[in-house]
């Protein structure tokens, strides 16, 4: 039951939606799911999406490994935690919209810019939860590998980062959208091709449906990404979940 | 295999942390004690005596402020260096992310299994713990005596030559316990290993070791050896015999004094 409700608002949604449609009472700018129907190309949204996840993808993994191994130096040097959280932080703070026009001048409006703001974007959720989770080892475990006189390199593999996980995939959770939104907001500032050039050209036209396919699109892949690692952590993560974090 | 375990005026202060203020805590003074190869000795006293402190210098955890600690005749470290300490703690400490029988093999996986002595293998060591049912299950679907049993088979794994448990039992219920408890014997006479069991238990005390060391507080001290007499193996059947009652008495004698109660005597009563 708890399962099938989203499933049920959707439907009574849409078929609303549909219904105003079919009574006239639906406002112009408001299309009518059968509109976007019609008005959806399959090779003009694959056109454009696939950029914006290849963009999305890649400033997900560029932001996933410098922030693993930002962490990773944050807990081997502790006088470098709160510097790099503070950094991490204030990166997260920074408006990509504001950022991305002067990208755009630095780096022109092809990939790189978005990539970059993706980067910048998906970052900070990913060093927060890799910092938390590097220290999740409690006082205990470590005496047990004190005890077996473990030498760093198994402290690392059979402890921290296993212990790490629930707070990783976390990070990895929230980033993942993260980066699609940023990559959408930089390809406001001139891509050619991509969701966000899309939802752009589309608004200037004054073309409704496209727009709405547009953001149809950036939820899809924002809702895609998150789901993505939802299904690897509980693939991965099959102890209990820390505390804080149960549902 | 065993190894010898000699304690020499060990003390023990905890200083407070750099920036604060207040003298150290002295939490074990001129603290000696010899456990010969294969014996087992049980430290008690109330809490804040330092007998984990005691164990925890044993295992080169920590070190002690002054003293020497010898285990084989060499220092701490090298015994633990050498793996032939086996710790079992309060807790289980099993990782929650390894199976069962993956965290009896913990130990292996950190010293490679190539260095593997002729031991048990952890399979073994499950059925010898009575958890061969359980070898895939995860920490959390366990018991509490369940996971405390698999934390033993772990500390064995490597064979130790020292075996340190600090209160393993404290946390179950009085009839897994004593349970746990014959068990326990059973590993240990197996495993001939040297053996210092933390407890606050007079009764397991008794029941489980060759000597009961008597530890008092406010500075943690011994103040008493109880040599007990039962003989091995030991039986649930000798707890009702009048030398058990004895050692009990003895060692109750040291912890708590042989004085009247104080409300016997009237004028203190009023």
């Amino acid at each position: 039951m708890t399962r099938a409700l989203p499933l049920l608002v959707v439907v009574v949604l849409v078929g609303g939606v549909q219904a105003l449609h079919a009574l006239g009472r639906l406002p112009v700018f408001l299309p009518a799911p059968s509109e976007l129907w019609a008005a959806a190309d399959p090779r003009v949204l694959a056109a454009h999406i696939g950029p914006t996840l290849g963009r999305a993808a890649a400033g997900f993994a560029i932001a996933a490994g410098l922030a693993l191994g930002a962490a990773g130096l944050a807990t081997a040097v502790a006088a470098l935690f709160g510097p790099i959280y503070t950094l991490g932080a204030t990166l997260q703070a920074i408006p990509v919209i504001a950022l991305t026009p002067l990208l755009a001048v630095w780096l022109g409006t092809g990939p790189s810019t978005q990539v970059v703001i993706a980067v910048l974007a998906a970052q900070f959720p990913m060093l927060a939860g890799a910092m938390q989770g590097f220290r999740a080892v409690d006082a205990r475990q470590m005496e047990l590998f004190h005890t077996l006189a473990a030498p760093p390199w198994q402290r690392l593999r059979l402890l921290i980062v296993p212990a790490s996980l629930p707070y990783v995939f976390q990070g990895f959770k929230v980033a993942a959208p993260s980066a699609v939104l940023g990559t959408i907001t930089a390809e406001w500032a001139g891509a050619e091709r991509g969701v966000g050039a899309m939802m752009l050209n589309a608004l200037f036209a004054f073309d409704p449906p496209q727009v709405w396919l547009a953001v149809l699109s950036a939820c899809v892949l924002a809702g895609g990404g998150y789901a993505l690692w939802a299904a690897v952590e509980r693939l991965v993560v099959v102890w209990d979940r820390p505390a804080e974090l149960a549902p | 295999m065993s190894r010898e375990v000699l304690i020499e005026h060990a003390s023990m202060v905890f200083h407070p942390r750099a920036g604060r203020r207040g003298d150290g805590v002295v939490a074990l003074q001129d603290v000696s004690l010899a456990v010969g190869e294969g014996r087992f000795t049980a430290l008690i006293g109330p809490s804040g005596c330092g007998k984990s402190t005691l164990l925890r210098l044993v295992a080169d955890i920590l070190q002690p402020s002054a003293g020497r600690i010898l285990v084989g005749g060499a220092p701490p470290g090298e015994a633990r260096r050498a793996h032939a300490i086996g710790f079992v703690f309060q807790q289980a400490t099993l990782l929650p992310w390894r199976s069962v029988l993956q965290n009896v093999a913990l130990p292996l996986d950190v010293v490679g299994r190539g260095a593997r002595r002729s031991g048990r293998s952890p399979e073994a060591l499950l059925t010898l713990v009575g958890l061969e049912g359980f070898a895939r299950a995860l920490p959390h679907e366990l018991s509490g005596g369940m996971q405390q049993r698999a934390a033993i088979a772990r500390a064995l794994v490597l064979q130790p030559e020292v075996l340190l448990l600090d209160e393993p039992f404290g946390a179950l219920d009085e009839i897994t316990r004593q349970r746990m408890n014959l068990e326990l014997l059973r590993i240990w006479q197996e495993s001939r290993t040297t053996a210092l069991l933390v407890t606050h238990s007079i009764a397991e005390a008794v029941f489980m070791a060759d000597e009961v060391a008597v530890m008092s507080a406010r500075p943690g001290r011994i103040t008493r050896l109880v040599p007990i007499g039962l003989e091995r193996p030991r039986t649930l059947g000798m707890m009702r015999t009048a030398p058990f009652f004895e050692a009990v008495n003895q060692v109750r004698d040291a912890l708590f004094g042989t004085e009247q109660e104080p409300l016997a005597d009237p004028v203190e009563a009023y």
